[in-house]
């Protein structure tokens, strides 16, 4: 049984690009949500900056 | 915005036990509504899936179930924690059972494929589980997969093209559908709607993946001629 014939020629690049498109959406929603916690921490550190003068 | 991004994280902490457990609720389903083939129950499809399980050198003895597609002509292969498993609809062989045998075999061949190409594997369904809902690649990647498990298809049934023809006409007529005169269809079936048509799909236009499979010398028969200029021939 000859393994690459019977595989689809474009199935191993798709499947490649796609799990790089795949990491790069999960990426984007890690920094998304670390930039959300840290203008949180922003915002929070400002009105104790504001609240203690 | 904001919730957005909160609900996108959230989603993705709870992608794999979710997606765990969609799998494991999938199995629980299957056991519960649809027969599970045994050497008493429907014996010769039985013995096709275990015979071509041994060709495709399958780690793990898939299990084999018949269910009702309540007029849904269709199959599936998935897995969960130690057990892979593959799913037929009755209607793509009820009342001619005994008569489609190959095309049959050919569907069996088809989802062992999957199987055997990992694409029911958590890791491999973790490794582009956004990418289903990204427009254009997704589809490019699930069609991909369809052609390769295609070639498993035909290679472990050669006289399965009708497995094909039978998806695209229906159990009552496919046996009379003329498989030749559907590959010149699938010859002339080109241009810029076609592909615009095709884009969303998750499959691929049945139609192109017989002429795809002839073209690849999977099955015997009609098959493009490039020499008379793409025209469909009949091979000796």
């Amino acid at each position: 049984m000859n393994s690459l014939k019977l595989r689809d020629p474009y199935e191993i690049p798709l499947y490649m690009v796609s799990v790089l498109a795949n990491l790069l959406i999960i990426a984007l929603i890690l920094v998304g949500h670390c930039c959300l916690d840290t203008s949180t921490l922003w915002r929070g550190s400002l009105y104790l900056a504001l609240w203690s003068m | 915005m904001v919730d957005v991004i909160r609900v996108a994280f959230f989603a993705l902490l709870l992608l794999v036990p979710g997606l765990i457990m969609y799998r494991q609720l999938t199995r629980a389903g299957i056991r519960g509504s649809a027969v599970r083939l045994s050497p008493q129950q429907f014996p010769d499809i039985y013995a096709v899936k275990g015979d071509f399980a041994r060709k495709l050198g399958l780690k793990r003895e898939p299990e084999i179930y018949l269910m009702s597609g309540n007029g849904t002509l269709n199959a599936f292969a998935a897995s969960t924690f130690g057990y892979d498993f593959v799913v037929i609809h009755s209607e793509l062989f009820s009342n001619t059972y005994e008569k489609n045998k190959e095309a049959l075999a050919f569907i069996v061949g088809h989802e062992l494929g999957h199987l055997r190409l990992g694409h029911t594997r958590l890791w491999y369904q973790l490794s582009t589980a956004y990418v289903d809902r990204v427009p254009l690649l997704g589809g490019f990647l699930s069609r991909a997969r369809e052609y390769s498990c295609d070639r498993h298809g035909a290679y472990l049934a050669p006289q399965g093209e009708q497995g094909l023809v039978l998806l695209a006409a229906g159990r009552y007529v496919y046996k009379e559908v003329d498989v030749e005169e559907l590959l010149g269809q699938a010859q002339r079936f080109r241009g810029f709607w076609p592909i615009v048509a095709q884009l969303p799909q998750s499959h691929p236009f049945t139609v192109r993946r017989l002429k795809v499979l002839y073209d690849a010398g999977f099955f015997e028969g009609p098959a493009e001629n490039q020499a008379t200029g793409g025209v469909v021939t009949a091979e000796s």
